[in-house]
């Protein structure tokens, strides 16, 4: 009996103290503090000559090289895949670097909870690559504001990238301090902007097939009735496509992407992409759309062409995945979205030679109003990596700013954008870039890209976009000559049917967009309050419209009815207050 | 295990004890249950550490939140503000909430009673079941659904509910194989069976695994009395109903109680996943309510505190109630 009481002793007085142990043990994922940089400056002063000149104004940038090896956390929001373990870039990175990515990734609809709790927790990456347009991460204060250090000379490139620029970039809602806290990743043309495809224009989008079958017909000035004419037609005559029953239209209704379904309200009216308010086209005031007689028109298309059959039954409970699976079976025919938001489905279907199930984008309108779809490629605000105070208060911002310097020099930029040299593209006599038939076709292919590209650490990384000196774009997107020659027999006969030469030219020609444009991107400017009553918005209306088109035409107008008495609630007129100073003050400014 | 050094003093428990006076806290008494007490002090730090130091972050609910402001106790305070904009029935908020409190309380009772007859009604079932490989293979059947995840489980409940042509299995066989439906049903489209589609998923998952407790109440049983009822002439009917159920009845009163408490805990998982689109209005709960407009929206996470200091409280007054409730009754009771 004394040796069981000894025992029980012995058992609680170790597991007390496991227990405090493990109360304690919270400091262990601390960040790695940097070893003090070495004076060798080599590795950073060949690529470029104006930081050369720094160096020799003393600042010494952190040597990059595998003797000096470093990991750098990120934690970036990209719908690319991860990379494979033996990627090619990544230890490309490592061995002439030493640098090791830690990298973690969320994709675009979970974004939002991941930000939130990372914001709970308080514990940021080195590198935060956010893409929320509200800047949550930064009002939240996660982001380290890098004004100083722009102005400080010592990363050129990243000056350079930022400067013309800096007042629109810079966050001043007043959460945090104002100032610049995040590259923009996409759209900061160096030169004038080369059009090849339009990445970022909403467009209802449509199957080439559908297009060759009614025998490519005029897509100028096209209604929706009669955009969903062409794809009633070819899902009567063909019920299947190669097997998999033909889905007539779908809709992206995955969690932070109802907007591709209720922004159409906005363009079928003649109104560019500029989020759910707008100046109105005759009185110039800023008003939302989703309440208007042209946003109910189109609820009740839908609500029509779901009464028909060809409205995918299951598109309002689809993930982001699941919708871009479903355009890689080829058996869809038209769906609104933007660009970015099917390339893997679009690069899956091109790897697999279908390109006649590919799409392209069609601008149909109401009452033929001309449309207003594309307004050029927009930079990007509140989109891209920057700096975490973590980070900063570990001392790494130096480290981590020469690194991103690093990589905005040509050689990084070709190695990330372009791949590596007689690998992903060899050089023509005349300098160009090209790529072989094999590469191209590989590049079409998730799996190789995840082994191959650093798709997902670039997603957010800054890009000189534009012509490099040596005449090769900044990218294989990019290159016309790469461009026309990756075309197969088909595209250029369909690109002559409709006698047009690069995707984009299915759009309508950019017309000059106001500075203020588009009021998406002035979310990161707003007070809480007039977010939130936004967000509430959102969370009215995308329900509503997934009812709306399941609706039968009796029920229709009770629905829509219901859908006004709740946006009543909404303080929406405090939001289009703060949008119509913040306008005042960027065009006084201008 | 019998003791023969049996402290002299320590009085047996019984009813009686119940009316007495409380027995004196002394240094006497706390040296004799020495053991007891460093034996608990694990148990405690865990409770204090893990259940009340938390609860400082409530001082959230009385705070416009920043998170940029690292420090809890560095917040603006708001005094009671968070409650009244969470509770003020002419805003979106107010309303939002009110059917998310409407949401918990029908998917709860709903899950609860189908979760309670049929567990109940299964177990007595079984226990009825004379051949052991058939008992063991349907109690192995049933518990299956219990060791999957809830994602893995409401991605086969998303498919099982959705069209033939994506797989939905419970079209195929009511539409394509017996001809029920005129017309395949996408469930999922329809907030009117959401509800269902919660009880029974939670059902298929959670039913093989609750009969366990009532058939381990079935084994202790005393197999005379089901003899003694025998050469009465009670048929099988008659031995469940006047001997089996009275027999577990305490068993039964114990988990109802403790389900109470779970009632504002209608589930997450299911309403997380599959309370997309149109079914989004019927699928919020508190708990999402909380996740949604307290986290995931624009890092709100006074107004999450607030619904979930609500949440707790409630929860509170419904043990209390069912412990009440139970004593009134003459039942067993948890404290």
């Amino acid at each position: 009996m004394k040796l069981k009481k000894v025992i029980a002793l012995l058992l609680a007085s170790v597991m007390s103290v496991s227990i405090l142990a493990a109360c304690g043990s919270n400091n262990d994922g601390a960040a790695t503090t940097p070893s003090t940089p070495s004076t060798d400056t080599t590795s950073v002063g060949t690529v470029d000559e104006a930081a050369v000149e720094e160096i020799t104004t003393g600042y010494v940038p952190w040597n990059f090289s595998p003797d000096n090896p470093v990991t750098i956390s990120i934690w970036t929001v990209t719908n690319s895949g991860a990379p494979s373990a033996d990627n090619i870039i990544h230890q490309l990175l490592l061995d002439e670097l030493g640098v090791t990515l830690d990298m973690e990734m969320t994709t675009t609809d979970n974004q939002d909870m991941r930000i939130s709790t990372m914001l709970a927790g308080g514990v940021y990456p080195d590198l935060i690559g956010s893409t929320h347009n509200d800047a949550l991460m930064t009002a939240g204060g996660a982001y380290l504001r890098l004004d100083d250090y722009l102005a400080s000379g010592n990363w050129p490139l990243l000056r350079e990238h930022v400067e013309p620029h800096l007042r629109r970039l810079s966050y001043r809602a007043g959460e945090v301090e104002d100032g610049f806290y995040q590259f923009p990743n996409y759209n900061r043309w160096y030169g004038p902007e080369i059009k090849m495809e339009d990445w970022s224009a909403p467009a209802f989008w449509i199957q080439m097939a559908v297009l060759e079958d009614a025998g490519y017909p005029s897509l100028d000035g096209i209604s929706l009735d009669e955009y969903f004419e062409l794809i009633e037609n070819y899902a009567a005559k063909y019920p299947t496509i190669d097997g998999v029953p033909t889905i007539g239209f779908t809709l992206d209704f995955s969690e932070g992407r109802q907007w591709s379904v209720t922004n159409n309200a906005l363009q079928l009216q003649g109104g560019a992409n500029w989020g759910g308010a707008f100046p109105d086209l005759h009185t110039g005031e800023v008003r939302h759309y989703i309440t208007d007689d042209y946003a109910r028109r189109w609820a009740h298309k839908l609500m029509e062409i779901n009464q028909k059959g060809l409205l995918d039954p299951e598109c309002f409970t689809a993930t982001a995945d699941q919708f871009q699976s479903r355009l890689a079976s080829g058996a869809v025919l038209g769906f609104p979205h933007q660009r970015w938001a099917f390339s893997q489905a679009q690069d899956s279907l091109r790897a697999e030679d279908r390109r006649e199930r590919t799409y392209v984008p069609v601008m149909p309108t109401f009452d033929n109003i001309p449309p207003h779809y594309s307004t050029g490629q927009l930079m990007n605000i509140h989109q891209g990596y920057g700096i975490s105070v973590d980070a900063a208060a570990a001392g790494r911002t130096e480290m981590l700013l020469d690194f991103l310097e690093l990589m905005m020099t040509e050689k990084w930029q070709k190695i990330l954008f372009w791949g590596i040299e007689g690998q992903d593209y060899l050089v023509g006599d005349d300098g160009l870039y090209y790529r072989t038939q094999d590469m191209r076709d590989e590049q079409h292919d998730p799996i190789w890209q995840q082994a191959n590209q650093a798709r997902a650490f670039r997603d957010n990384l800054p890009k000189r976009q534009g012509l490099w000196p040596d005449g090769n774009a900044d990218s294989a997107g990019f290159q016309r000559s790469e461009f026309f020659a990756g075309l197969t027999e088909y595209e250029q006969n369909f690109l002559k049917s409709y006698n047009k030469l690069v995707w984009a030219d299915f759009f309508n020609d950019a017309y000059p967009t106001p500075s203020y444009y588009p009021i998406w991107q002035l979310h990161g400017m707003l007070s809480n309050d007039a977010n939130l009553a936004n967000v509430q918005l959102d969370e009215v209306q995308y329900p509503a419209f997934a009812r709306l088109a399941l609706a039968t035409p009796d029920t229709f107008d009770g629905l829509w009815d219901d859908f006004l008495a709740q946006v009543a609630l909404i303080d929406t007129q405090l939001y289009l207050d703060e949008i119509n100073a913040l306008i005042d003050d960027i065009v006084a400014n201008e | 295990m019998k003791t023969k050094e049996k402290k002299p003093k320590r009085v047996k428990f019984n009813e009686e004890h119940l009316h007495r006076p409380k027995p004196q806290m002394t240094w006497r008494n706390i040296w004799l249950q020495r053991e007891l007490i460093i034996m608990s002090v694990p148990l405690l730090l865990y409770m204090i550490f893990f259940r009340y130091v938390p609860i400082t972050g409530w001082a959230m609910a009385f705070q416009n939140y920043k998170p940029a402001i690292r420090n809890v106790w560095d917040q603006e305070w708001v005094g009671f503000a968070n409650f009244q904009n969470l509770l003020n029935m002419n805003t979106l908020y107010g309303q939002t909430f009110l059917r998310s409190v409407r949401n918990t309380f029908g998917q709860s009772i709903l899950s609860m009673v189908l979760g309670f007859v049929c567990a109940i009604g299964l177990s007595l079932l079984l226990n009825e079941v004379r051949s052991v490989g058939f008992k063991r293979i349907i109690q192995n059947l049933s518990y299956m659904p219990h060791f999957l995840s809830w994602i893995i489980a409401t991605g086969m409940i998303a498919t099982a509910l959705s069209l033939p042509q994506s797989g939905g299995f419970i079209n195929i066989v009511l539409h394509d194989w017996l001809g029920i439906l005129k017309e395949p049903i996408a469930f999922l489209n329809h907030p009117k069976y959401f509800w269902g589609i919660v009880a029974g998923g939670q059902l298929w998952k959670s039913l093989g695994w609750n009969t366990i407790i009532y058939l381990a109440a079935m084994t202790a049983i005393d197999p005379q009395l089901y003899e003694a009822a025998e050469i009465d002439g009670a048929n099988r009917w008659r031995k469940m109903w006047h001997i089996t159920l009275p027999s577990i009845k305490a068993t039964i009163v114990i988990l109802l109680i403790m389900s109470t408490g779970y009632m504002l805990e209608s589930g997450f998982e299911i309403q997380y996943f599959l309370g997309a689109g149109v079914n989004k209005e019927v699928a919020e709960n508190i708990d999402i309510f909380i996740l949604r407009y307290g986290i995931q929206l624009r890092a709100q996470f006074h107004l999450g505190t607030v619904a979930g200091i609500m949440k707790t409280i409630v929860a509170i007054f419904f043990v209390a109630s069912a412990n009440w409730l139970a004593k009134i009754l003459g039942s067993e009771r948890l404290v």
